[in-house]
């Protein structure tokens, strides 16, 4: 037995080592599984569930038969219609404004002013406050008994003032307020961005004679272009998600005009007890944001990417 | 051993600091009785009242629950408040998820969805076993309020008037009409006086528009109209339905007693303004004229929801205590139960808190006849001679805040009958769905 075992042909040493380069090759993969299993309970399985509920038929929290599109039709209604408009208003003058104020006050802040640090640290002051107290605090303010601005409407020129009563200006306090708190993360990240842009840049337009207008158009816009496109993904991803600030503040009122797709998912599964609807819902404001933030890449960080390389 | 170290201070060596402490834990686990070391039976209760809080409604609370700690010293309960407002989703999305508490305080409006969703569980053989009829006919409110399909849901921790018409005495002149086509002529001199709106409401659908429900399903009830019908439909979509809601857009446009702004105003800003005495009237709860006596004295009046034709009857509802299903400790959870809806708890929360109790019984307690107990015997007059026995039907949350928005269109120019057909038709898909 032991000379038949001798006889036998020896392995190449390919073949020999074939184990180890599999074992060498799947541990990268192994090291990620866990990770990866991590990932996919928490991101992907909330998602595969979320379609597989909108396509389902519901009763308080019992799924039922496979109902096709007909959890999307509330969506379709009027009331459906006013969710999209309040929703698109809200995160495109919340985008416009926080970005545009971020960057204004960014190029201020990179300016070598006296107590900078100290401006820095003012400005920063709405970031640290929740968003609870946020909506509470402009309620607050923009309440139509008590609050400041109606007082002083009032004593000054003898208007009745209440701008959470009214379909538009309840839209541009939520936007206000919105803004007042999100605006300090643009602007951390767009003044980090403009603070790495190198100054030889500057001097080389200045000695080309560019205006201030100039380099701000030519180098300082390019140069944080891509970041401004990033804190516009993150932000649009947050604005269209944001349930905090319009069920405190205004609840989706007056006569939905604020009721924007977020809260309208919160309410009609969490008021409604339609857990269809609130997922049909979540569908179409995931395939919103997929395709804004493919849009964004394509347009903002793709396309300038070899401009601003060079 | 002791040693000595570099700096002349007595140390302790580390084979002896090991030692001491093996033998000392050894000692004290093997030294205590069993009992002493084993883990005492716990509860966890939701409630909307802060038992830490100073107001006298969370005082109450935590009289009755001290109550409980006296009678069963055994069972530990554990007090977690969360706000009334989200109470009914937060527990049924804790319950589902495996993490609820084991009983939670809710309001009346929320028990069929509790029951729809699963999340209650039926207290049948935890709780009031072996009661008389004669004691299950105590509750002031109907016992088969929470019975669903023959089992017993919850039971009543408080009652509550929906309907009591809040005014401040000393800036009008007389008692409050009984009729509410006479409100505009008794509120007006007092409005144009003080520069405040004569009546408040709020339409708000935040806080599932209670505000304007609990005073508008009396309404429609004086009007010859239904909430919801026996057949699940809504009673108000025709023309006697409608009558409340012109009502108040009469109040709003025609006798500018109500300002345009009730659009966006919750319960707690109406609350706010007549406690900081913006309006003359209002129509709210019972259970928070206590705070708002406390701000206002004497000078807050109360009397019967106005109505088409006389006073409204009494809309009483209350707040309930409901075991889920998620409880772990269900024996302790019906004995929790039972001792806050017993006549010693009820009568320590109405004396505190002011609170309507649960229980007939407990009015008999000579407190009820002094003047401090004057606002709790109005409310219980009131109900006691013109009572409405009524149960929320399931979804009560979405056909309330639809009932809102309904409303808030109106003041936009939107016909009142369309308005109210549209409800209908919204609340026969969402019932059937």
């Amino acid at each position: 037995m032991n000379g038949k075992r001798r006889a036998k042909p020896e392995m190449p040493a390919a073949e020999r080592d074939l184990p180890r380069i599999l074992w060498e090759a799947a541990q990268p993969y192994l090291l990620l599984v866990p990770a990866m299993a991590f990932v996919l309970a928490i991101t992907v399985y909330p998602i595969i569930q979320l379609f597989y509920i909108a396509f389902h038929s519901t009763n308080y929290f019992q799924i039922g038969a496979f109902n096709g599109l007909a959890n999307f039709a509330p969506l379709f209604s009027a009331s459906g219609a006013k969710s999209f408009l309040a929703s698109a208003i809200f995160v495109i003058s919340s985008d416009v404004l926080t970005i545009s104020i971020a960057l204004f006050l960014a190029l201020i802040l990179e300016a070598p002013l006296r107590g900078r640090g100290i401006l820095r640290t003012l400005i920063m002051v709405p970031w640290l406050v929740s968003l609870v107290v946020t909506a509470l605090l402009w309620q607050a303010l923009l309440d139509p008994n008590f609050g400041p601005i109606a007082h002083f409407a009032k004593s000054m020129f003898g208007w009745t003032v209440a701008p959470l009563g009214d379909e538009t200006t309840a839209m541009a306090a939520m936007v206000m307020a919105n803004v007042w708190r999100s605006y300090p993360f643009a602007l951390v990240l767009i003044l980090a961005a403009l603070q790495s842009i190198p100054s030889e840049l500057y001097e080389a337009a200045r000695l080309d004679g560019a205006s201030r207008w100039a380099e701000l158009r030519y180098v300082a816009l390019p140069m944080a272009g891509r970041t401004i496109a990033v804190v516009l993904i993150l932000l649009t991803f947050e604005y269209f998600t944001l349930v905090t600030l319009p069920f405190v503040m205004t609840g989706g009122g007056p006569n939905e005009a604020t009721y924007v797709l977020s809260l309208r998912i919160w309410r009609e599964a969490f008021t409604n007890y339609h857990f269809g609807y609130s997922a049909a819902t979540g569908v179409v404001v995931f395939l919103l944001n997929l395709a804004l933030s493919a849009f964004y890449i394509r347009r903002f960080v793709l396309q300038d990417a070899p401009r601003v390389s060079r | 051993m002791s040693t000595l170290s570099p700096d002349n201070r007595t140390g302790v060596s580390r084979r002896k600091f090991v030692m001491t402490a093996t033998l000392g834990t050894a000692a004290a686990v093997l030294g205590l009785p069993t009992a002493a070391i084993a883990k005492k039976t716990k509860i966890v209760y939701w409630s909307p009242l802060d038992p830490k809080g100073n107001n006298a409604r969370s005082k109450g609370e935590a009289a009755m629950i001290q109550i409980f700690r006296k009678q069963h010293p055994d069972i530990e309960v554990e007090v977690q408040p969360v706000p009334w407002q989200v109470m009914g989703q937060q527990v049924i999305q804790a319950v589902l998820a495996g993490t609820g508490p084991d009983v939670a305080q809710l309001s009346t409006t929320n028990l069929p969805d509790q029951v729809g969703a699963g999340t209650a569980a039926p207290l049948n053989d935890f709780f009031a076993k072996g009661w008389s009829q004669a004691q299950k006919d105590d509750f002031i409110l109907p016992w088969d309020n929470t019975v669903y399909d023959g089992q017993k849901m919850a039971a009543y921790w408080n009652s509550l008037l929906n309907n009591e018409f809040w005014y401040l005495k000393d800036t009008v002149n007389g008692e409050p009409p009984t009729n509410w086509n006479d409100l505009p002529a008794f509120l007006k001199p007092a409005a144009d006086k003080y520069g405040v709106p004569g009546f408040l409401t709020g339409l708000s659908q935040q806080g599932n528009a209670i505000e304007f429900t609990d005073w508008l399903i009396p309404a429609l009830w004086a009007c010859g109209a239904d909430y919801v019908q026996p057949s699940g439909a809504v009673g108000f979509a025709n023309a006697n339905g409608a009558k409340p809601f012109e009502w108040l857009l009469e109040m709003i446009h025609k006798y500018k007693m109500t300002p345009d702004s009730i659009i966006s105003l919750t319960r707690d800003n109406v609350l706010d303004a007549i406690k900081g005495r913006k309006t003359i009237s209002t129509i709210l709860t019972s259970n928070i004229v206590s705070p708002a006596r406390a701000s206002l004295g004497n000078a807050l009046g109360l009397a019967k929801q106005p109505g088409p034709n006389g006073p409204c009857s009494a809309f009483a509802s209350g707040k309930f205590l409901m075991m889920t299903k998620s409880c772990k400790e269900r024996e302790a959870a019906g004995l929790f139960i039972e001792a806050l809806v017993s006549q010693e708890a009820q009568i320590a929360n109405a004396k505190i808190a002011k609170e309507i109790p649960a229980r007939k019984s407990v009015v008999k307690d000579p407190w009820f006849s002094t003047p401090e107990a004057a606002d709790l015997k109005f409310a219980l007059d009131y109900m006691s001679a013109s009572p409405h026995v009524f149960k929320y039907p399931k979804r009560t949350d979405y056909l309330q805040t639809r009932i809102a928005l309904a409303a808030q269109k109106m003041m936009t120019g939107h016909p009142v009958r369309q308005a109210l057909q549209d409800v209908a038709d919204e609340w026969e898909t969402a019932r059937k769905a």
